[in-house]
């Protein structure tokens, strides 16, 4: 048997560092090829040859097979010539040109052999070894799995579907009848696309898995063009896929193929995102416009088909099955492989020894779940049953919490306080934190109150969460767990209805967690001496989880933002590794929060006014005075106790001591310093929150019967809390690692502490829910608070406003407007300023309910008083609360009332004859009422002579209206009302509140919130997406 | 090192001004939200009579020895301005207006007289009772143009009565109601009438009969519900007369009751605090011989009235029989004002009683000086007044008196003013938020 004439062709474009090593292999081949081809592309120069014999060829072509091809029409072919297809970036194996050549001896319908690919630094890694398609195509599955360990387990491997043709052996007569590569797919997924045509021509593709070349796959991590990593070329794989999916799709499946192309799309890119792979993300965002430019060369691979013969079936064998498929996608799109692999890491000692440490901690997990719930159900039995039966918690500054969920987007979309006669909020963030609660079933009213009551659970677990980050002392860690769930001015929050301050303590726990997860600082299990860690380090979907706690946290209580922002730029200044983490950490808080700081910026003039701006409290709570430094300690208020319990007033100090002191003491461990640290800082920090806090004015009156209110400094103590617990817990877990007597003494001493803390965390609880305590100012009441039939006209078509009248004992009238059955602090307050201006940038005057007060008092006392104030205000019902004897008096002889109904909840009229509306056109004195919502409203009717527009709110730019599509003008109101010219003829008459800069926000923090939830998924990822 | 140092000394500086910023925090300023109080227009009062009276169980013995229906009646209404039929009685777009009856036979033999009121949300009756030969009928007038519901809750010397009477009154229409169908065989009632919308006009017909003999007819007016009473007319010129006073306290009350003459506080047997049950009312007989006033110092609240019955010789009788006529008079919350009232008869005399030494001055419609006194503190003077039946009396200061007609023929009756200054409105209204919580 003849020597077969083996032409070797390297083709290089000079543009990467590899050559040399490739040339040196070549000269190192114990199978000297016949010849060799150097073919310098792209105008690059000779390089060392090494004292090979080669032979300079110098194409100005632009592909790696075109060149092929220039060169080949210079060399006339030999009998039984075989191509040795070699890339710059391929150093073979000594032995592996012979073993190919042996093969191809052995398989004489083999048009292809090709070679077992391996890692460039490292050859004991596979990279390809053989290439197979689904039978639709539109997915590439290598028959190895990338950086597995080559132990021979694929020397079985013989014929493949498809072998990369770098460092393959093909026939030149097969190559020649094939057509060549196919330019068309610009350098990715040819061979896939030559091998094809091989088995579809009647020929062989065979991998030899013992001829072994190193690859550095220069082209697919960009290091030819300008891209970075596997990324900057994903695209174009992506649309090679699809290439070959179409070019060997039979016409019936095209327009399926055309169908599942925007599909891949939707599905991918969420995915990717939640792989923390935006490049990824963008590159498949990108591939259906890729392949429509790709159209052309796709139908010229398929005539190329006709044309060659490539037409016979493949067998079946060959394509990957489903699960094959499957096994792909598990390994190679969500890094099963890897995971697996990392778990396999330890011993068998250490993976028993880590189980133990579970087991260990999962009975404190369980120890923690009982006492919080044990916790939670003591001090919240009674909101427990009123919840069951239908009524709602409310309170002082609470107002109504039963709203729907329609109201709650309203707020969240629109930015549109609906509180009085209305105003432009800042924002809508916390309606819309509100808005998950709302669609749940039940309502805002069942899961804000299951929130409020379950709420030292969810504590308790989130800090038992974060505290395994600080030490894997497990007893610490339930007391931690305990002490931050039962803090004491939590559970004021808690039983005050204090929403955000109960949202925030709950979600800085749950961002503290996220963050040692996402920074890798974080202690793991110790086993020896050694620490083991049960996850990657570093988690880029937790870095986005503590955006989202983060922005959670400060939309609950916006005065938190600020900190967080020194807080994690000083911690970036420190760690510049983290840098890019950190940063992407307070993205989305501060989107989320940026109309507050625009607010602020505004009252700049005023620094007194923009620190109460920063400082505002969004939704329920009430105002509040007293010592801010016992809340911002965590000293229990004794007034919330049983008072025969007033007197053990000592405990209330014990756990707020015990943790400041251990923070202190922390700062003078040598080992644990940088923890007590940050957590030192944290409750210097959260005393300064609670200081701005308690000093500001966090919400001015809202023109709607709400007055100002001081603040609560209940978010800065939580920050103390937890600057406390990082301090102390960083100790305990430095003092783990730590062997030696003093160091085992500290331990004890740190126990021991820990349970004196929760021991006066658990007799707080006791006394707090002991009988004839008064836990807080919250109370429960009837979910509606309106007689039955007014929530109807205030959700109805003509959105109705009601006047609520009720008779103080000192004889005063109070009144109220309301748009919702009750007052709407649960879906965010209005943003006014200090002298009631609107704080949003869409209004700029502000119409006070004070200005029907005349008409209040005279309707009040007189049954002669005229009425027309309140129809033009869209008040529609009068409602009187039990007891307003004198008033109902009065009105039940008003002449423009109809008595509507007596119930428990107040005796209702119906101002008119009912037909009150938020808008309404003004023809010559006669009212054309508008269908409207809160926010938007429409009329479909001929205005023959024009008219006036007339929408029952304050004035205000965000305010716009349309007549057949037209523009309408503002114009003058009386009133104060936003009101605009309607020209004659009109036929439909439409306005809607459209504030630009609340829009923008809107999408911008929506597309940042979305990100952060999908990217937050801890969804697993192979080393390609991750490269 | 020297950055662990620096980094400690940092956080500690942090920490530590941290807790000196919130050691020395103080709570924002508030402005708290202001009320704003307005002065309404009043309506235009209006008044209401209830009527002549009825012979509460119909026309049983029209006729002969035993007629029950009087024959012999005089029936006036005096008041300002022209008067319009409201039912069986009369309404007067005035302040004040008074009826006056004179029966000379049946049943409801006697005279009867009352000051016609204005509709009220809220009123209690204190006279009356249900017991064997009483009938109590409740007379239930609205003047305006809207309806009102009454709501009368009866209230016994066993406390309250738990049946109540809901009374729907439509607009301009009086509605007659017999107590004792509601509360029977009660020996001492007290009313009250809680109304909605405009309110209602309340009077009690208190009509008795002793064997066959009438045994004293009259009106009872609403009575003031105040911590401080004063009834300023009790007694009569008869020797005989006996008084008995009516005391209810709607929550309990501890009472101290003082006896008044022209001369000052009587001694009194009683003048030791008595105790209300909560609802229960207390018949209290007072001495008698005595014409005066009575004064009630509770630290409750409570509502009084009056009953003096004079005896007579009866038209017919067989041997031993005795008629008697009675009349009410209720609590007033003394206070510094306007009184104002319509002479019922000519030749009433004014019982007036001040709390402190003052000069009263009765004055009529013109301004003229009818009669004056001076008057010593807690003390009550009987005025003999010189003006015709009709005519409009007033006095302006710190007293509380009543219009008594008293015949030599053993009738006697009473009605007293109204407060003029009652009539200014003002409302306090203050934006809030609604449900406040608690």
């Amino acid at each position: 048997m003849s020597t077969p004439f083996v032409r070797a062709v390297l083709a290089t474009d000079g543009r990467t560092d590899y050559l040399p090593t490739a040339l040196a292999a070549i000269a190192a081949s114990e199978y000297a090829p016949s010849v060799v081809h150097l073919v310098l592309v792209d105008g690059a120069g000779p390089p060392d040859l090494f004292g090979l014999d080669v032979e300079i060829f110098t194409s100005f072509v632009d592909t790696y097979a075109a060149a092929i091809d220039e060169l080949l029409d210079a060399q006339p072919a030999r009998d039984g010539e075989l191509l040795w297809l070699l890339h710059d970036d391929i150093a073979p194996a000594p032995d592996a040109l012979g073993k190919l050549v042996a093969t191809m001896g052995k398989r004489p319908r083999a048009a292809i052999v090709g070679a077992a690919h391996v890692r460039w630094r490292d050859s004991s890694r596979l990279v390809n070894l053989g290439t197979t398609v689904s039978r639709i195509g539109a997915r590439r599955i290598p028959l190895v799995v990338e950086d597995d360990i080559n132990q021979g387990q694929h020397d079985w491997r013989e014929d493949v579907l498809a072998v990369s043709l770098a460092a393959a052996l093909v026939r030149r007569e097969a190559f020649e009848r094939l057509g060549g590569i196919d330019r068309g797919y610009g350098g990715f997924g040819d061979s896939l696309e030559f091998c094809r045509r091989a088995w579809a021509s009647g020929l062989d593709v065979v991998v030899e898995p013992s001829a072994l070349v190193r690859h550095a796959q220069a082209s697919l991590y960009g290091a030819r063009s300008a891209g970075r990593g596997r990324a900057s070329t994903h695209a174009r794989r992506r649309v090679s896929d699809w290439h070959h999916a179409f070019a060997w799709a039979p016409l019936w499946l095209v327009p399926l193929l055309a169908i599942l192309v925007p599909l891949s799309v939707i599905v991918r890119v969420p995915i990717r995102i939640a792989q923390n792979a935006p490049r990824i993300a963008l590159a498949e965002l990108v591939v259906p416009a890729f392949l429509i430019r790709r159209l052309p060369a796709i139908a010229s691979s398929a005539a190329a088909h006709r044309r060659i013969g490539a037409t016979k079936a493949i067998e079946r064998r060959l394509f990957a099955a489903p699960k094959q498929v499957m096994d792909a996608v598990r390994q190679r799109e969500l890094g099963v492989f890897e995971r697996s692999r990392a778990e396999n890491v330890p011993s068998d000692l250490v993976r028993a020894e880590l189980e133990s440490s579970r087991a260990t901690h999962r009975l404190s997990l369980l120890i923690v779940t009982m006492v919080a719930t044990a916790a939670a159900a003591a001090l919240g039995i009674g909101w427990i049953r009123a919840l069951a039966g239908g009524q709602m918690i409310t309170g002082p500054g609470v107002g109504n919490t039963g709203l729907s969920s329609s109201d709650v987007w309203s707020r969240a979309w629109t930015g549109w306080s609906d509180a009085g006669f209305g105003s432009p909020g800042i924002d809508g963030a916390f309606a819309g934190l509100m808005a998950p609660l709302a669609v749940l079933p039940g309502g805002l009213r069942v899961t804000l109150g299951v929130l409020l009551v379950a709420a030292p659970l969810l504590a308790a677990l989130a800090a038992w969460r974060a505290a395994g980050h600080a030490t894997r002392g497990s007893w610490m860690r339930v007391s931690a767990a305990l002490v931050y769930a039962l803090w004491p001015p939590f559970l004021a929050a808690i039983f005050d209805g204090r929403v955000g301050p109960v949202i925030a303590h709950i979600a800085l726990a749950i961002a503290a967690d996220a963050f040692a997860r996402a920074t890798g600082w974080r202690r793991g299990e110790l086993v020896g001496a050694r620490e083991e860690l049960d996850s990657a380090a570093a988690s880029p979907s937790a870095g986005l989880a503590t955006a989202l706690a983060l922005t959670v946290a400060t939309v609950a209580q916006p005065v938190l933002l600020i900190p967080v922002i020194v807080v994690i730029v000083v911690l970036g200044v420190g760690a510049s590794r983290s840098r890019r983490r950190l940063g992407g950490m307070l993205s989305v808080p501060v989107v989320v929060g940026l109309p507050g700081l625009v607010a602020a910026a505004r009252y700049a003039a005023h620094p007194a006014d923009a620190l109460s701006i920063l400082a505002r409290e969004p939704g329920p709570g009430s105002s509040w005075q007293g010592d801010a430094w016992r809340i911002a300690l965590g000293v229990s208020d004794t007034d919330r106790w049983a008072p025969l319990t007033r007197g053990a007033s000592v405990i209330g100090w014990v756990g707020a001591c015990v943790l400041i002191v251990a923070a202190f003491a922390a700062l003078l461990s040598r080992s644990a310093w940088r923890s007590a640290a940050v957590g030192l800082a944290l409750v210097g920090i959260g005393l300064g929150v609670s200081w701005w806090s308690a000093s500001s004015t966090v919400a001015w009156a809202d023109n709607a019967g709400g007055g100002a209110i001081a603040g609560w400094p209940g978010a800065g103590s939580s920050l103390v809390a937890l600057g406390a617990l990082v301090a102390a817990l960083g100790a305990d877990g430095t003092l783990r690692g730590l062997d030696g007597r003093r160091f085992a003494m500290g331990r004890v001493v740190g126990a021991s502490l820990g349970t004196l803390a929760v021991g006066a965390s658990l007799a707080t609880v006791v006394f707090m829910a002991w009988p004839g305590a008064v836990r807080g100012s919250a109370t429960v009441e009837a979910s509606s608070v309106l007689p039955l039939a007014v929530p109807l006209d205030q959700e109805g078509p003509y959105r109705q406003r009601v006047l609520v009248l009720d008779e103080r004992d000192d004889g005063s009238i109070a009144y109220t407007v309301l748009s919702h059955d009750g007052s709407s602090e649960a879906i965010g307050r209005a943003d006014l300023g200090p002298t009631g201006e609107p704080l949003g940038t869409s209004g700029a005057t502000s119409v006070d309910v004070s200005s029907i007060a005349a008409t209040v008092a005279e309707a009040s006392r007189s049954g002669e008083a005229n009425l027309d104030a309140l129809a033009a205000w869209g008040i529609g019902a009068i409602v009187v609360t039990q007891g307003g004897d004198g008033i109902r008096s009065a009105l039940d002889q008003n002449g423009a009332l109809t008595m509507a109904g007596v119930s428990e909840r107040g005796t209702a009229y119906r101002v008119g004859d009912g037909s009150a509306s938020r808008a309404w056109v003004d023809v010559d004195g006669k009212k054309l009422p508008l269908r409207s919502t809160a926010t938007e409203g429409s009329l479909r009717q001929y205005v023959v002579g024009g008219g006036t527009l007339v929408i029952a709110v304050p004035a205000g730019k965000g305010w716009q209206a349309w007549a057949d599509g037209s523009t309408l003008k503002p114009v003058e109101d009386a009133f104060g009302r936003a009101a605009f010219a309607i020209p004659t003829a009109a036929s439909h008459v439409s306005y809607a509140y459209r504030d630009p800069s609340q829009r923008w926000w809107w999408w911008a923090g929506a597309v940042a919130v979305a990100w952060a939830l999908v990217g937050a998924v801890p969804l697993g990822r192979s080393k390609e997406l991750a490269a | 090192m020297i950055s662990r140092i620096v980094t400690r000394f940092t956080v500690v500086l942090v920490a530590a001004l941290g807790a000196f910023a919130v050691y020395v925090a103080s709570p924002a300023t508030l402005e708290a939200s202001s009320s704003s109080t307005f002065s309404i227009a009043s309506p235009a009062p209006v008044v209401a009579c209830p009527g002549p009276q009825h012979v509460p169980v119909g026309d049983v013995g029209a006729g002969g020895d035993l007629a029950s229906e009087p024959t012999q009646r005089t029936f006036s209404v005096y008041a300002p301005v022209p008067t319009t039929p409201l039912g069986d009685g009369q309404a007067a777009d005035s302040a004040v207006a008074t009826q006056v009856e004179i029966i000379g036979d049946g049943d409801i033999e006697g005279w009867s007289a009352m000051s016609c009121g204005q509709a009220q949300l809220d009123q209690w009756l204190v006279g009356g009772a249900t017991s064997l030969g009483s009938s109590a009928r409740l007379v239930l007038a609205n003047p305006s143009a809207a309806p009102a519901e009454a709501t009368v809750t009866v209230y016994g010397p066993l406390g309250q009565v738990q049946n109540t009477l809901v009374v729907a009154v439509a607009p301009g229409s009086q509605v007659n109601k017999l107590v004792e169908a509601v509360a029977a065989e009660l020996p001492a009632t007290v009313l009250r009438v809680q109304a909605t919308g405009p309110g209602v006009v309340a009077s009690l017909q208190d009509s008795r009969l002793e064997g066959f003999q009438p045994a004293g007819t009259e009106w009872v007016a609403p009575s003031d519900l105040a911590k401080t009473l004063v009834i300023p007319a009790v007694g009569a010129q008869d020797a005989n007369a006996a008084v008995t006073l009516r005391l209810m306290a709607p929550e309990g009350a501890s009472v101290e009751l003082s006896l008044v003459s022209d001369k000052g506080i009587e001694p009194w047997s009683v003048g030791r605090a008595l105790v209300l049950e909560p609802g229960v009312v207390t018949d209290i007989d007072l001495p008698r011989g005595l014409a005066g006033a009575i004064e009630l110092r509770a630290d409750s609240a409570i509502v009084a009235a009056a009953r003096t019955v004079v005896p007579r010789a009866p038209r017919e009788s067989i041997e031993g029989d005795v008629a008697y006529d009675h009349m009410w008079v209720s609590g007033e919350a003394v206070r510094e004002g306007t009184l104002a009232g319509v002479v019922p008869l000519q030749g009433a005399r004014i019982a007036v009683y001040s709390p402190t030494n003052a000069h009263v001055v009765v004055q009529d419609s013109g301004g003229a000086t009818v009669v004056e006194a001076d008057l010593t503190a807690r003390t009550v003077q009987w005025l003999d007044v010189a003006a015709p039946a009709g005519a409009e009396l007033s006095t302006k200061g710190e007293f509380a008196w009543a219009f008594v007609l008293e015949s030599d023929a053993g009738y006697l009756a009473s009605s007293e003013p109204v407060n003029m200054d009652r009539t200014g409105l003002t409302a306090t209204v203050v934006s809030a938020r609604f449900p406040a919580g608690a």
